[in-house]
Parts: structure tokens; C-alpha cells; sequence
């Protein structure tokens, strides 16, 4: 599901000095693999998360994700790639203010190529409902808990029925009990087939995902599998 | 993305900042509305100006015989009929109309009721005569004929003249206002080869009768316009040249054969008497180039309006990086961020440049009613000093949308260079 290889991304400061982020990674991840990637901070965790997902395009290797080469598409092409094939839930949720639960769940939507309508709204409903928030859809993000945004952000990410989710330190922002919900959902998710990368620092998230993966130098190491 | 997914988008993120979007929008609109008021003034005086105080027929050639030449000298250079039958045969004339002055001076006096007020005073009055078609339009009462000796002679009077003595004349006089309905049918007496000033012709006077049978344009503006035939007769009876005519007026079968006729026409040795047609020119250049003046500084403040807009834009577009990258993150390409910051700035545009225009036009018909009211009448006041043409409209609103879209030209490109994976990390 997802094939990377030879992965190097620099980063120029602004002192004009490089800092390699990452330095000839390799990854391979399974349909229906759970997949968490642990590291210390500034690993480049998240710098990875991006590169596969298709939206950091200023690095050396190849990319393959649900047979989608990231290699050489334009902007367009890759905009349409996050929009069918990937879906992104971010730490601090980064949900649209204005918008209502439901809103921000079909955003995906004005971005599809149709018009959104009434089908979109039902299929938002009916995500809102698979993430446990069908009765919330229509309040606005700041009326919700942190743990209900990162719900309606998931939702945001499936709008699409993606066929990966990228995940950067989802419970980051959320105490212990609202995490572990939100573990359970990406668990759910996962046993529904879906393939989920995750970022964790939580010991909880990184004990759920099948195989734990170590970003160090710019390398990943198997962790081995979980307990 | 499509137009309707488009539009939602720049809804939704209008309806979040209502005030800043109204206020950019209000900038525009006070650009756009200076505009339109000034070009829909300049528009309407210099309608005025063509239509009441120097009314040009376009297609019309004044053809004079020059004033001091060889030819005349010699003979030549004289509007007799075999000049006229050549001016005819000219490609693109279509009709020519004589015209012969009355050669001897000519006074009215005139003692009596005057449509209710009692008048007495004795004029000195000149009088053309034209060949039937060039009044005929506007003559109301019988055919504008020589009805012969002894019977009221059928007069023109140039509606300029009319409108100087019910604006300026008449209120001065307390006499009443007239309409060229009611001026149809006025007789009044005249005396040709008779003068208060002037030596009369040796010839005898002729005593006529005169009576006004319409109101027009093309009317001799100090004096009447009389059937051509009239004129032949009064000079033929005081022994003036009742053969060469004082000018012919050519119709054209169009305004683009004017340069070509008129170089035929010099050719021939005669003279254009434009002066109308350069009088009416001036003004218009005047009213034109006081209009551009005041247009250019409408489009200034349109461009500060766009400078407020760019400047309102990218304080936006920082504040809405995080928005933005989502919008990335869920599959909105550069191209798609442009449209979305181009849609928002079209929608103010559009917004701004309706209002404006809007306001103009109320404006304008505010002014109107105001001048009606309260400015004393004068010469050629019209009902409106205003003219708003579609395309001004349009202009106006393509107008606001432009200076928007200038605007959040720079913007929109910084929106759409962001970077995704910066703006969302953390
Ligand atoms: N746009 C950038 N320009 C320069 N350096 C960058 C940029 N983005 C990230 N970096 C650097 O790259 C390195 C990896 O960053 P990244 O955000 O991927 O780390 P991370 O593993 O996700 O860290 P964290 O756990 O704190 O989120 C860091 O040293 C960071 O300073
Ligand atoms: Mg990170």
C-alpha cells in the first residue's frame, strides 16, 4: 500500500547550512497494515508523514502510495491524490472555525471536482456518525471538546474513503481518556481495512498499531511487534 | 474544482468576515461611484451641448461660395443652379437644399396682443430662404410654400431662439412661456427693404405679413427661415440678385462620405461653413477633456482601493495559512488557493462596483430633482445633466471587479505558494 524508497529530504536554513531529515529511507506498509512511527522530536516524523502523503515535494527517492507513483505529478495531479487516496488528522486538528461538524467533514468536497449537495451531506452525516458525532454535526468546532474535533477531523479524512490515513501524533493534544477513543476508532477503522500510519509519542498508540516503526538519522528500524 | 463548488467556497468565507469584505467593498465602491458620476455628467452635458446648444447634423455639409476669390472675380465661383445640379451628382449626396438670403434689410413692428400680455416694439429681421426639405420635419402648419403675393408668408424660427427667449428673455419681461406648439400660427407683420438702421435698396418696400409655422434646428438663429421661392420673389421685386443662392446645405447618405464630399466640394472652389460644427466640437472637446480629469482621479482612488484590498488580502491570507493548508491537506491544488483568494476579491468587487454605480445613479437623480427645483430655468437647462448608457453601467461594475482583482493579484499568488506541510506541522 505504501512503497518508498530512497527517501532523502534536506532542509536549507537559513543560515544557508543543510540538515538532512531524512537520508535514504526505505518503508514498505501492507494494505490493511497499523503502522506507528515513533522517533525524538525533530526526527522528521512529521516531515515523512508529509512526503508520503504528497504534500512536501522537494525530496529525492520514490514514492508509491495505493499505486498512485508521487514522482513527477504536477500539482493538480497530486491535489486530486490527497483527495481520493490519502487522508490526513492532524495534532491540533486544524479544523475550518466557521464551519459547522458537517461542514468541515465534506470540505473534501469542494475540492472533488463536483459541487457539493445534498449526497455529500448525507455522506457527511454518515461519517459524522461512524466517528460517534452524528448528533453534533451541525455546532461549530469551538463548541465541541478537543477530543470531538479530532473526531470530526477524522471524519474529515475519510470523507473521501481513502484507502490510507496519515495520522501526526493524533492524541498529542488530548488527555489520557479522550486519546484512548480515539485510538479505539483508528483500531476500528483499521480492522475495517483501512491502512493507518501513525506518529505517536503515546505509549497506548504505538501499543495498538501491529508494528512500530523508529525514525532515527534519517533511517527507519523495526521496532519489532508489538506486545 | 467547479465554479458552483467555487462559489460556495467564497460564500462561506465572505460570510466569516462580513465586515472586512463590506468595508473593502465600500472602498471600491467609492472609486467606482466617482467614476460613473463623473463619466454619466460628462456624458450628459456633452449630450446637452450636442443636441440643444449646438445641434450638428452630421450628415449635413454646409457649402458656401468663398468669400474673396479669383473666381468670383472672374465669374466663376458662384452657387447658381448648374452649381447646384453638379453638387448633386457628387457621390454620397443624396439631396441638397438652397438657401437665399433676403438681400434687402427687413423690421417688424409689432403693436398688439402678444398670447395675453400687450406688446409693442419694432425688430430688425433677417430672413433665409431654404428649399423646403431642410425644415420640412418640423414645420406644423400647411406645406412651407410661397402662397404667393399678399398672404401671410409661412415662417421658421430656430428653436435656440426660442429656448434663449423663454429662459432668458421672457422671465426678464414678464412675458409668458412659449411651446412651439403655441408659437404655430403667430402672424406678425414685416416689412421688407425697409431698415431703422441700414439704407434701404432703392427699390420699393414690400409689406408682408408673416406667420410662424414651426420651430426647428436648422432655423436661422437672429431671424426667420422662409420658403426659398419667397426669398426669389422678394429680391427679384427689389432688384436683387434672385439667381445665385447664398449656400446649399448637402445631405449625405452617410457621416463618413464628409471628408470626400467636402474635398470634392473645395475642388470645385466653394468653401465649408463649419462653424457649428467647430463650435459644437470645441465645447464637446471641453466638456470631454474636464470629464477625463475627473475620470482619471475615479480611477485613481479605484486604485487605492485595490492597494486597501492587496493589503487587507495578505494580512488575510497570513492570518488563514493553517485554513489554507488544510485545504491542500483535503486536495485543493496552488491553482485552486488562487481561485478561492480571486473569488473572495471578485465577490467584493462585484459587490463594491454594483453599490457605486448604484449610488451614482442615485446620486445623480437626486441632483436632477434638486436642480429642477431650485436652480432658476436658463438657456438649454435640461432635465437631466446626467446620461448613463448600459456600458457605463456595466463599466462601472467591470470596474469594481478589476480593481478587486488587482488587488488580490499578489496575494492570491502568495496564498497559493505557501507551504502546505509547514503550515500544518505542529
Ligand atoms: N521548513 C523547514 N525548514 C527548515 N527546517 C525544517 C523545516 N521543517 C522542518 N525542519 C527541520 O526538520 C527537522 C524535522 O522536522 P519534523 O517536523 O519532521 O520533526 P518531527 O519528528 O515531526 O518533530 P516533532 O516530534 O517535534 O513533531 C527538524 O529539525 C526541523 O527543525
Ligand atoms: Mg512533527
Amino acid at each position: 500500500m505504501i512503497t518508498a524508497r530512497g527517501l532523502s529530504r534536506l532542509y536549507v536554513d537559513n543560515d544557508g547550512s543543510a540538515v538532512r531529515v531524512l537520508d535514504g529511507l526505505d518503508l514498505f506498509v501492507g494494505p490493511g497494515e497499523f503502522v506507528a512511527i515513533v522517533g525524538p522530536s525533530g526526527s522528521g516524523k512529521s516531515t515523512l508523514l508529509h512526503v508520503l502523503g504528497g504534500l512536501d515535494v522537494h525530496y529525492r527517492g520514490e514514492v508509491i502510495v495505493d499505486g498512485v507513483t508521487l514522482g513527477g505529478l504536477s500539482d493538480a495531479a497530486l491535489a486530486r491524490f490527497r483527495n481520493q487516496h490519502v487522508g490526513f488528522v492532524f495534532q491540533s486538528f486544524h479544523l475550518i472555525p466557521n464551519l459547522s461538524a458537517a461542514e468541515n467533514v465534506m470540505l473534501p468536497a469542494f475540492f472533488g471536482g463536483g459541487t457539493p449537495g445534498g449526497k455529500e451531506r448525507r455522506r457527511a452525516e454518515e461519517v459524522l456518525e461512524r466517528v460517534g458525532l452524528g448528533r453534533k454535526r451541525d455546532r461549530a468546532p469551538t463548541q465541541l471538546s478537543g477530543g470531538e474535533r479530532q473526531r470530526v477531523a477524522i471524519g474529515r479524512a475519510l470523507f473521501c474513503r481513502p484507502k490510507v490515513l496519515f495520522c501526526d501524533e493524533p492524541t498529542g493534544n488530548l488527555d489520557a481518556a479522550t486519546g484512548q477513543e480515539i485510538i479505539d476508532i483508528f483500531r476500528g477503522l483499521n480492522q475495517d481495512g483501512l491502512t493507518v500510519l501513525t506518529v505517536t509519542h503515546e505509549e497506548r498508540m504505538s501499543a495498538a498499531a501491529a508494528r512500530v516503526l523508529r525514525l532515527c538519522e534519517g533511517r527507519l528500524v523495526e521496532e519489532g511487534a508489538s506486545r | 474544482m467547479s465554479p458552483g463548488a467555487l462559489s460556495r467556497l467564497v460564500r462561506l468565507s465572505l460570510s466569516r468576515d462580513r465586515r472586512g469584505a463590506l468595508f473593502s467593498a465600500f472602498g471600491v465602491s467609492v472609486g467606482v461611484g466617482a467614476l460613473v458620476f463623473f463619466v454619466a455628467l460628462g456624458l450628459g452635458i456633452s449630450k446637452v451641448v450636442r443636441e440643444k446648444v449646438f445641434p450638428v447634423d452630421a450628415a449635413l455639409v454646409d457649402v458656401v461660395p468663398p468669400q474673396i476669390s479669383l473666381g468670383s472675380i472672374l465669374g466663376g465661383g458662384q452657387l447658381d443652379q448648374a452649381t447646384v445640379d453638379r453638387l448633386l451628382h457628387l457621390d454620397g449626396v443624396t439631396e441638397v437644399y438652397r438657401k437665399m438670403n433676403v438681400r434687402v434689410p427687413a423690421v417688424s413692428r409689432y403693436d398688439g396682443d402678444f398670447f395675453g400680455s400687450r406688446i409693442r416694439m419694432g425688430l430688425e429681421i433677417l430672413a433665409v430662404g431654404v428649399d423646403p426639405g431642410l425644415v420640412k420635419k418640423d414645420v406644423e402648419l400647411g406645406d412651407f410654400a410661397d402662397p404667393g403675393a399678399g398672404r401671410p408668408i409661412p415662417a421658421v424660427v430656430s428653436s435656440r431662439l426660442l429656448e434663449l427667449y423663454n429662459k432668458s428673455f421672457a422671465p426678464a419681461r414678464r412675458l409668458p412661456q412659449l411651446s412651439p406648439q403655441m408659437v404655430a400660427g403667430f402672424e406678425f407683420p414685416v416689412v421688407f427693404n425697409s431698415s431703422f438702421v441700414a439704407q434701404s435698396a432703392p427699390g420699393p418696400a414690400v409689406p408682408a405679413k408673416a406667420q410662424i409655422v414651426g420651430v426647428s434646428d436648422r432655423g436661422l438663429l437672429a431671424g426667420i427661415t422662409i420658403p426659398l421661392a419667397v426669398a426669389m420673389r422678394i429680391n427679384a421685386a427689389t432688384g436683387q440678385d434672385a439667381q445665385t443662392f447664398t449656400g446649399v446645405t448637402l445631405r449625405l447618405s452617410d457621416p463618413s462620405k464628409v471628408p470626400k464630399v467636402v474635398a470634392q466640394v473645395k475642388e470645385m472652389g466653394f468653401e465649408i461653413d463649419d462653424t457649428e460644427r467647430r463650435m459644437s466640437e470645441t465645447a464637446g472637446a471641453a466638456v470631454a477633456l474636464t470629464t477625463s480629469a475627473l475620470a482619471l482621479l475615479s480611477v485613481l482612488i479605484c486604485l487605492l482601493a485595490a492597494v486597501n484590498i492587496a493589503h487587507a488580502l495578505s494580512a488575510q491570507v497570513r492570518a488563514r495559512a493553517k485554513e489554507i493548508g488544510v485545504m491542500r491537506a483535503v486536495g485543493a491544488s496552488r491553482a485552486d488557493i488562487r481561485r478561492i483568494i480571486l473569488g473572495e476579491a471578485g465577490a467584493v468587487g462585484l459587490l463594491g462596483g454594483l453599490a457605486g454605480t448604484v449610488a451614482a445613479v442615485a446620486l445623480s437623480l437626486a441632483l436632477d430633482h434638486l436642480a429642477g427645483r431650485y436652480l432658476p430655468p436658463f438657456p438649454f437647462k435640461p432635465e437631466t445633466f446626467f446620461s448613463f448608457p448600459p456600458w457605463l453601467w456595466l463599466g462601472g461594475v467591470a470596474l469594481g471587479v478589476l480593481a478587486a482583482l488587482l488587488g488580490a493579484f499578489f496575494p492570491s499568488r502568495r496564498a497559493a505558494a505557501m507551504d502546505p506541510a509547514r503550515t500544518l506541522a505542529g
